[in-house]
């Protein structure tokens, strides 16, 4: 292409990007040459490059760093977990009234949530050396499904789904997925909105498309881990601390396991 | 990625990664939320991600929370009464370019300033930029283009006043 009066900011700045051939470059030199005021030009465009301002720099990044194996969180109180809390409680509740009254759901039901904990809570708290954190390996999912009380959980958690600008109705309108057995027993729907959190776009994307195995099992694996921070929250463990992270990761724990607790219902429901 | 890589990752790039948010964001506390969740999501996908993708993976992780996050809080709206605020400080004398591209990288659009961010202070090519911001190579082109424009526009302006 040949460099004009109408042109040459292009190549400009394609040269400041080093992003022109040889032979551009021959022409925007010969071009500048004939027309030495643009060469101005040319310095303005080389001082919009950018330098990345080094005093700027991400304090304390331990605090992001993993160690292996299953992390432990840790607690600091607010009105919103306090609230997150409870409405759990209640979800253990209910889930706890049918797993003792197989009679009346006709299924053994064993969700592996934190609600396998609950029944043991009072015990548990009282023994200040328990190791409290799940083991993930041990848990694997259950074949058979219980009806749960439609009525129960959408209720509670409506408002904390809606505090975290959620559209309830949205999500109430989703038509139920049908799953073949091996994924209803891998408990797939759950898993997708349980890991997809309050990130409703992606929750409504992804709960319709399909996934391969692996994907659902680290998926399990992934809502056991949460479930065990859950668990933290609800003070089932002692390993604690006031950090202000951990703070925020428990706000999104929580949020989870709402969200998870909804679907599993939903969908059993349907 | 291993647990080892994964550590590795927010040594190499939590401060590079803090930067490019925080240019846009222009308010630390607010970049460090996005940081910090771009690399809880990197954790959670860390057995399904290799190292050598995870630096593009968390930058258009954080991209896209920062995106979320100007949303929800309507920082758009913030952002521009400091860029009011900025304008109106131009007859102060400032000598430092540096400073007066801080500025003018201010007056670009969101979309602009990410991919110029990302060529200068990463060096990323057009294709990679395209890759975190879903963005087509022609589009990041045509980005790049238009904020060089702004930002040229802008010094001259500044070079005017002073």
């Amino acid at each position: 292409m040949k460099v004009n009066l109408d042109n040459y900011e292009a190549f400009l700045i394609d040269r400041v990007e080093g992003a022109l051939s040889p032979s551009d470059e021959a022409e925007l030199d010969a071009f500048l040459m004939l027309h030495p005021a643009i060469k101005e030009e040319l310095a303005l465009y080389e001082a919009t490059l950018l330098e990345p301002d080094t005093t700027i720099v991400y304090r304390d990044k331990d605090a992001l760093k993993k160690k292996d194996g299953v992390v432990i969180p840790l607690f600091a109180a607010s009105k919103w977990l306090m609230a997150a809390a409870a409405v759990t409680v209640i979800f253990v509740g209910v889930r706890f009234m049918n797993n003792t009254a197989p009679e009346q759901s006709g299924a053994a039901y064993q969700p592996a949530t934190v609600e396998n904990t609950v029944p043991q809570k009072d015990t548990e708290m009282q023994d200040e050396n328990a190791d409290h954190s799940f083991h993930l390996a041990n848990t694997a999912p259950q074949q058979q499904m219980a009806p749960v009380r439609e009525d129960v959980a959408p209720q509670a958690v409506r408002p904390l789904l809606t505090a975290q600008g959620i559209p309830v109705k949205d999500i109430e309108a989703l038509p139920a997925r049908q799953l073949t057995p091996r994924l209803k027993a891998m408990d797939m729907d759950a898993m997708y909105a349980y890991n997809k959190g309050y990130n409703y776009e992606n929750m409504m994307k992804d709960v319709y498309e399909p996934a391969d195995n692996n994907t659902i099992v680290d998926k399990w694996n992934d809502a056991l881990a949460t479930v065990n921070d859950m668990s933290s929250v609800l003070g089932l463990n002692k390993k604690q601390s006031t950090d202000a992270a951990a703070s925020a990761r428990v706000k999104t724990t929580s949020i989870r396991i709402l969200g998870f607790e909804y679907y599993n219902r939903k969908r059993i429901n349907n | 990625m291993t647990t080892k890589e994964y550590n590795e990752i927010v040594d190499l790039w939590a401060d590079a990664v803090f930067r490019f948010i925080f240019k846009q964001l222009r308010h630390e506390e607010d970049a460090r939320d996005v940081v910090q969740n771009a690399f809880e999501v990197l954790w959670k996908q860390h057995a399904d991600i290799k190292a050598e993708k995870a630096k593009s993976y968390l930058f258009s992780t954080a991209y896209h929370n920062m995106i979320d996050f100007i949303r929800k809080q309507k920082r758009l709206d913030y952002v521009e009464e400091i860029d009011e605020s900025a304008k109106g400080g131009t007859s102060d004398y400032q000598s430092d370019l540096k400073e007066v591209l801080d500025k003018a990288l201010d007056t670009l659009p969101e979309i602009q300033k990410s991919v110029v961010l990302l060529r200068d202070y990463e060096g990323y090519s057009y294709e990679e930029i395209g890759g975190i911001l879903e963005l087509s190579e022609s589009q990041v082109k045509v980005y790049i283009f238009r904020a060089r424009q702004a930002l040229k526009k802008y010094l001259v302006s500044i070079h005017h006043i002073i």
